[in-house]
């Protein structure tokens, strides 16, 4: 009785708080992050895992994070539904499609942002990139958190098969995102895709 | 913001945006008649008067808390808010808008012009909320919901309601007991390793909490009408608000998120008929005045901005529900036909790819002008349809008139692939 109950304390206890637990990514290793996507960071770094998302960070998701969003497919969501806040009656978040162009798919992930109430979303530089070896894209982002956060962000990623393959990387526009760019922008130019 | 003044800041923004009617209305009815007596006996002006009947004199204009009292512990969290709000990112800072705003705010608080500070928060939807100390949020998804100046006194004037009344110091002692246990039961689970659920559970005590205040909602929107009235503002308006609101909702099939605004507020029907009533009864000149033109002039040129807001939802039942209201005004058509077109790209459901094009087609011959992107929409459209040449021809007709366009490389990329 006493075990049930602690599993139950425990499980609910995992639920309420969403916490998955961090894990180490250790700096100058190539890592094997699944999908057939690799990299090799040039520091230490945070790492949590969801599904075919995973997100990593330095200060805590708040101040900087990045997303690897790895191969979701047709009805699949660009943040993991953990991040959601509201529990609706019926999921009317937006998803990616089969068949999306590039165009698309950014304005995917401009709806899927105000999601999480970011106001004042702008996207600049939308272009053609290389993305872990092959035909991709890459834009940049700011937007405002509900609480009056800036926060700025670079998305690359690419469409491959009928799979969206992404690399977020997001933080606030005051110290953070500069903070971390220079090692994000290694992280991305190490990533192959299989 | 630490965590007291996120607290702080949710229990302020529960207990003022809570909804604000009961099941009496005999109270309000009464107070309301009485003010209305009182302010034409005095004088039928602009000034805000006196308004002995709903006894505003308990607050005096440039009204101060003690320092000793509970009031002013809250005024220096509030305010604390309130600086932070100044210069937050999602704040509208456009010069025009804030201006107009806060000349309607004085027209309608009157001697109280100078305690009631309005702050546009950029964000879709309906939503209103005063703060103890006199800081009033409007998010800016309600430019697009009111037709004219006076509906938007209205529930600047309702909001003004909440101040004068003190409903936020008054629920903040009524709710005492309940943040104590809340602070225990917070306390308890952060013994226990689990700190983040003290925010769940915060939220769940405020949400039972909100079910306290439609009293004190009924008795806003009394004061409301009352203020709007004498601002010389046409009382009949305030109704359609709430009007637009219900429909609104209505449309919503999904329903994922209420509007806060409206769910805490007093029944919508009950609530719209009694506005309705209240107006017909009150003294209204013949020179009322709705103000549409001067909202327009302010509204229409961010316009396609806030229908974007809305647009990201994509909630297509009430946003079709949004766009059909302000197509029936008519200012700018083209702009407006354009995001029809779009709610059908977007949805992509049986026939909407037709349909999108056909909103384009009108959007390009309606009066006005549609957004700069009409074009790559189209172009888009064409491509989903294979239509490669259609596409391309309208790829390249975005790239003509937006020649510095932030996705040209990408624009161009994609006429190279659709092929010659």
């Amino acid at each position: 009785m006493m075990k049930r109950c602690l599993g139950l304390f425990l499980a609910t206890t995992i639920l309420l708080t969403g916490c998955v637990g961090y894990t180490l990514v250790k700096g100058g290793q190539k890592l094997e992050l699944g999908q057939g996507i690799s990299v090799k960071p040039p520091r230490d770094w945070n790492r949590r895992t969801e599904g075919k998302h995973e997100i990593w960070t330095l200060d805590g998701p708040g101040l900087q994070y990045i997303l690897f969003v790895k191969g979701i497919e047709d009805g699949g969501r660009i943040f993991p539904a953990s991040r959601r806040r509201a529990s609706p009656k019926k999921d009317t978040f937006p998803k990616f499609r089969k068949g999306m162009s590039l165009l698309e798919v950014r304005e995917l992930f401009e709806a899927s942002l105000s999601r999480y109430n970011a106001q004042k979303i702008a996207i600049a530089g939308f272009a053609p990139a290389e993305f872990g070896g092959k035909d991709g894209f890459r834009f940049t982002f700011t937007y405002s958190t509900e609480s009056g956060l800036n926060m700025r962000g670079i998305v690359a990623g690419a469409l491959l098969g009928d799979k969206l393959f992404m690399v977020i990387y997001n933080g606030t526009e005051l110290f953070f995102f500069d903070r971390s760019k220079g090692d994000f922008e290694k992280i991305l130019a190490s990533l192959t895709i299989i | 913001m630490n965590k007291t003044a996120a607290t702080i800041f949710c229990l302020a923004a529960v207990l003022l945006t809570a909804g604000c009617a009961g099941d009496d209305l005999g109270f309000y009815k009464k107070g309301l008649k009485q003010g209305q007596e009182t302010a034409g006996k005095a004088k039928a002006g602009r000034d805000g008067g006196n308004a002995s009947a709903y006894r505003m004199a308990d607050l005096a204009p440039s009204h101060k808390p003690d320092a000793k009292s509970d009031e002013a512990g809250i005024w220096l969290q509030v305010e604390k808010i309130e600086r932070w709000v100044k210069t937050a990112g999602n704040r509208m800072r456009l010069a025009p808008l804030n201006a107009y705003i806060e000349k309607v705010t004085c027209r309608v608080g009157g001697i109280y012009c100078k305690d009631i500070r309005v702050y546009t928060m950029r964000a879709p939807g309906f939503n209103a909320a005063m703060y103890p100390n006199g800081m009033m949020h409007i998010r800016s998804g309600l430019l697009l919901r009111v037709e004219n100046e006076a509906q938007l006194a209205a529930v600047i004037a309702h909001e003004a309601g909440h101040y004068l009344r003190q409903h936020g110091l008054q629920r903040l002692r009524d709710i005492r007991e309940k943040t104590n246990s809340l602070l225990f039961f917070q306390i308890a689970l952060a013994g226990a390793g689990v700190p983040v659920v003290g925010d769940i559970a915060m939220l769940a005590t405020l949400a039972g909490l909100s079910a306290f205040s439609r009293n004190m909602e009924r008795e806003a929107d009394g004061y409301g009408l009352l203020l709007l009235s004498r601002a010389g503002y046409d009382p009949g308006e305030a109704w359609k608000v709430w009007r637009f609101l219900v429909k609104e909702k209505k449309a919503d099939k999904d329903a994922e998120t209420p509007s806060f605004f409206v769910a805490s507020h007093p029944q919508s029907k009950e609530r719209l008929d009694t506005l309705r009533d209240l107006a017909a009864k009150m003294q209204t000149p013949s020179t009322a005045d709705k103000g549409r033109e001067r909202l327009a002039k302010v509204v229409l040129p961010i316009r396609a901005g806030l229908i974007r807001d809305e647009l990201h939802l994509r909630n297509f039942g009430p946003f079709e529900f949004l766009m059909d209201g302000l197509i029936e005004r008519g200012d700018n058509l083209a702009e407006l036909y354009f995001f029809k077109g779009e709610m059908h790209r977007l949805r992509n459901k049986k026939d909407d790819a037709q349909k999108s094009l056909e909103f384009y087609a009108k959007a390009r011959k309606a009066e006005g002008a549609p957004p700069p992107e009409i074009h790559r929409s189209i172009g888009l459209v064409h491509q989903k349809l294979g239509h490669g040449k259609d596409a391309r021809a309208a790829f390249r007709a975005y790239l003509a008139d937006n020649p510095d366009a932030g996705d040209r490389a990408m624009i161009k990329h994609l006429i190279g692939k659709l092929g010659q």
